[in-house]
Order: structure tokens, then sequence, then C-alpha cells
């Protein structure tokens, strides 16, 4: 050991941020982002259409009686897990009995993501559509294959607006990012040992441990290519967090409808990450952000961003 | 999940995924402030940071996947505003710190003199470390960055980190009266460069 390795050896990882300090200060982020955007709204000229969906009448009363619903009290709330847990739990049962996509030994699993997502830049906000098709082999352990439309907007890779990239493991933007952060091998199969394989890998984070596991798992989901049995296993861990709720008939943007499912978390003020499943095979479709406060145009409760996830088993990659 | 490059270039078009971040990386920001300032203060260098991160965002070399030096490297510019407190938590510091490793120099020395004395050259050697030296050895020590990371951080190059750090292992040995160890070992020794340099 040498004189700066003994230094480190003084390094305290035990220090923690305390919970009102982690929260004011995500607050002041948010706070200032929401500055940014609107100092980009008012300094649009008029005569850009604007692409954030204006609040209307009859959405103002939405979102007045959502935030009603949400301010009731627990009551409501529970109902909603309740109904959550289980579409989640029935979802998990499907799942494993519905015959799942598998990729033969020349073959490639296929998740395309069809995204619209904005850009916003100093004269207001766009939409963008992205195509993202990735590509996973029979084997996991050779070259994955990422198909990137990035719309109007220039890759970052090569700069133009299509990018076709391959990587050994789906490690498209570099040896220490996967394009799926866990082996899926790992994931245990019961949905309570799954909950708590999340919880326990817990390190800081979020507004709560709640929603970093809800994060967590729906960050493994929505790359599509969970197989079957672990994915049940994941949707039932799902049911298992605190404040999940659940909303039928949402339709992807693809217009493939399933049910959303999100989570109600008090430190976020109705803002929320959903994902859309297909509630006969467990399958994620798509996604969506659901505004809470008002916030870069967006009244609350409207939608920010919304996606289509459809996986195939295909026979060649570009 | 999206790697910090990645949700800092899309933050440009949807800012509000920046908070991602935020969630991120907040904790390590606080210890390492915490480390060098105390609690209270790190409370406002882990908020600020990441304000001035947000503000900044349009700079990142995205071709940088982890976004934590970059981070480290905007606390470590916020810390010099609290410069007199760290001053004088600074010299409690370096007290504690050679009072930590004091014993292990005496492995390193030989057992050449005794606990108490060594303690007091070290915080003192530490003590007269120059600004940019510290913070060169407290984002290795402390920031848990490797050199090249460092380097990202200070924007210097990596030969400067190397170089910032062997001066304060030189004045730290010194301190401890082990230069001629230094000078035998010094060719091959595995923790001169370490191996994530």
């Amino acid at each position: 050991m040498d004189e700066l390795t003994l230094l480190r050896s003084t390094r305290d990882d035990t220090r923690e941020p305390s919970t009102d300090a982690l929260t004011a200060g995500r607050a002041a982020l948010l706070r200032r982002i929401a500055d940014d955007g609107a100092t980009t709204m008012t300094a649009q000229p008029r005569k850009k259409r604007r692409w954030v969906p204006r609040l209307t009448w009859a959405a103002a009363w939405v979102a007045a009686a959502m935030t009603g619903v949400l301010v009731m009290g627990n009551v409501t709330l529970n109902a909603q897990s309740a109904y959550a847990i289980d579409v989640l739990r029935s979802a998990a049962t499907q799942t494993i009995q519905y015959a799942d996509l598998v990729a033969g030994s020349d073959q490639y699993l296929r998740s395309r993501t069809h995204a619209r997502w904005g850009v916003c830049d100093g004269t207001g906000c766009e939409p963008n559509d992205q195509i993202l098709d990735v590509y996973m082999p029979a084997d996991p352990e050779t070259e994955w294959v990422l198909y990137r439309d990035w719309g109007n907007e220039a890759g970052v890779l090569t700069g133009a607006s299509i990018e076709t990239t391959r990587a050994v493991d789906g490690r498209f933007y570099g040896p220490e990012s996967s394009w799926v952060n866990v082996d899926y091998a790992d994931i245990p199969l019961d949905g309570a040992a799954a909950y708590e394989w999340i919880d326990g890998q817990y390190i800081g984070g979020s507004a709560s441990r709640d929603e970093d596991n809800f994060v967590r798992i729906t960050d493994i989901l929505r790359s599509g290519l969970v197989p079957a049995p672990q994915r049940a296993a994941l949707l039932n861990a799902l049911s298992r967090i605190p404040g999940v709720a659940a909303t039928d008939n949402i339709a992807n943007l693809d217009g493939v409808t399933g049910v959303a499912i999100g989570r109600n978390e008090p430190l976020r003020e109705g803002e929320r990450q959903e994902i859309i499943i297909d509630p006969n095979t467990g399958l994620v479709i798509g996604e969506r952000a659901m505004s809470g406060a008002t916030i870069f145009g967006w009244g609350p409760n409207q939608e920010m961003s919304l996606t289509a996830i459809e996986t195939t088993v295909v026979d060649t990659a570009p | 999940m999206s790697p910090d490059n990645e949700v800092i270039e899309r933050s440009a078009r949807e800012p509000a995924v920046f908070a991602t971040l935020y969630d991120r990386h907040a904790t390590s920001v606080f210890r390492y402030a915490a480390q060098r300032l105390g609690d209270h203060a790190a409370d406002d260098v882990m908020s600020e940071t990441f304000l001035v991160a947000f503000e900044k965002r349009a700079s990142y070399d995205t071709a940088v996947v982890d976004a934590r030096p970059w981070l480290l490297g905007i606390a470590t510019r916020l810390m010099r505003k609290h410069v007199r407190l760290e001053a004088v938590a600074w010299k409690g510091m370096s007290a504690d710190l050679a009072a930590q490793i004091a014993p292990d120099f005496i492995d390193l020395a030989g057992a050449r003199m005794d606990a108490q004395r060594l303690t007091r050259r070290l915080a003192k050697a530490l003590q007269r470390l120059s600004e940019i030296d510290r913070d060169t050895l407290l984002l290795y020590a402390w920031g848990d960055l490797d050199y090249a990371s460092i380097a990202l951080a200070m924007q210097v190059p990596v030969g400067t980190v190397r170089s910032r750090l062997n001066r304060a292992r030189r004045q730290l040995r010194r301190a401890a009266g082990i230069e001629t160890i230094e000078q035998e070992t010094e060719h091959g020794r595995a923790d001169a460069a370490p191996q994530h340099a």
C-alpha cells in the first residue's frame, strides 16, 4: 500500500445527505428546470406553431378533478393500488402461460421503440419521432445491432440522422453502458424474491426507496427483451411496491391499447412515468410521461412523451 | 437505464430528464463535499452543483459516459467559495487524517519515529499542499476518481494529475522521512501509478 492508497482508505462512504436536504436540492433543480422551460416558452415568436398542447377548459376540468381525486386521501389511492396489484398479478400469471417469443440460433429478438419526444430550442418545442430497433441475438454475448433513426436530429455517434451500430452485449455507447443493464438469468423467478432482489440493490437515490425500486424494475422491463418467466416475476414484484397505480385503456404511440402502470409519489406532485403493458402477455408495449404541476407549457396530468414498443423475432439484422 | 451522457444529451430537448442525474449522483457529490466541508455546507454544495451543471449541460462532452467526474469538478470549484470555511475545516481534518494514516506510515517508514511526532509532521505536510494539489489529492482520496477522471474533472491532462499526486505523495513521504525508500522502490511499484489510472 502506498501513501495515496492510505489516504484513500480514509474515505467515508457512510455519509448520507438527509432526506430533507435531498428533497430540497431536487426541488431547487426542478424549479430551475421549470424556469428554463418558461424562459424558452416566453422567448418564442408568436407565429411559431407550438407543439406543447394547450390546456383546454375540458382538460383543465379533468386535471382539477384528478387533483381533487388525488388529494381526497388514501381511500382512493388505496383503491387504485388494489386495482393495480390485481392487474399486475393477473398479467404475471398470463405471462407465464404465454408462449413467449424466442429467437432461434440464427435469429434475433427485435425490440422496436417508436418514440415521440419533444425537441426544444430557443424558439419552442417540436415533436420529434425516433425509431430505435434493438436486435438481440439468440446468444446475447455475441454482437447486437442497434438501428436508430433520430428523426429531425443528428445522431450522437456519426452526426447522421440514421445510425446503425454493432456491439457485443449491447454496449452500443461504450463498454460501460449495456443496452440491457442486467443479466436476465440473475432475476429470481418468484415475485416476492424478485422484489427482495430489487430492494436489496437500493443504494440511495430517487425521491424514495419505493420510487427507485419502481424505476429500476421498469427500466428492465422497458427493453422489451425480458424472457417471460423473469417478466412475470418482475410484474409481480411491481405489484408489491407501495403506491403503484393502474389506468385502463391507454393507447401507445401506435394506437395499441393496454394498461398504464405508474406510481403515485408524494414528492413528485403528480408527475409520473408509466409503462403500458399488454395484460395478456405482460409485454411492455409503450411508455408515457405525465406532467404533475404546470411545467414547460404542459398543464397538470398531461402527456409529455409517449412511445410504442413492439417485440418480434426476425431472421436478419441490418 | 440510459447512461449519463445520453441523459444529458436528451436533456437538451427534454430538460426534465436532467433530474435523473441528480437522483444518480447527488449522494456521491454530498459525500465528497461533506468530507471536505462538513454536512451543513455540503447540502448547499450538493444542490448548487446540479444547478450549475444544468446551466452548463450544453458544454458537456457527450463522449464521456459517466458524468460523476464532471459533477465533482463543478463541486470542487464551488467549494472554493467556501475557502475560509475549508481552511478552518482542513486544519482539523488534516490533523485527523494524519492521525488515521500515521500508524501505516510508521510501517512504511520502518518505525523511525513515534506516532505522535509523525502525525504532527504529516498534518503539517498536508496543510502545506497548494490548493490545486489539495483538490487533486482529495478528488482521488475522497472523490474516488481515478487519474483519467480527475483529469476530466479538473480539465487538465492526465500527466498533470499524475505529477500533482506525485508531488503530494513526495511531501508526505518527506514528512515521514522515507525519501530514501521512495528512491529505492519508485521504479516498478504498482501503487505509484494505480491500475485504474
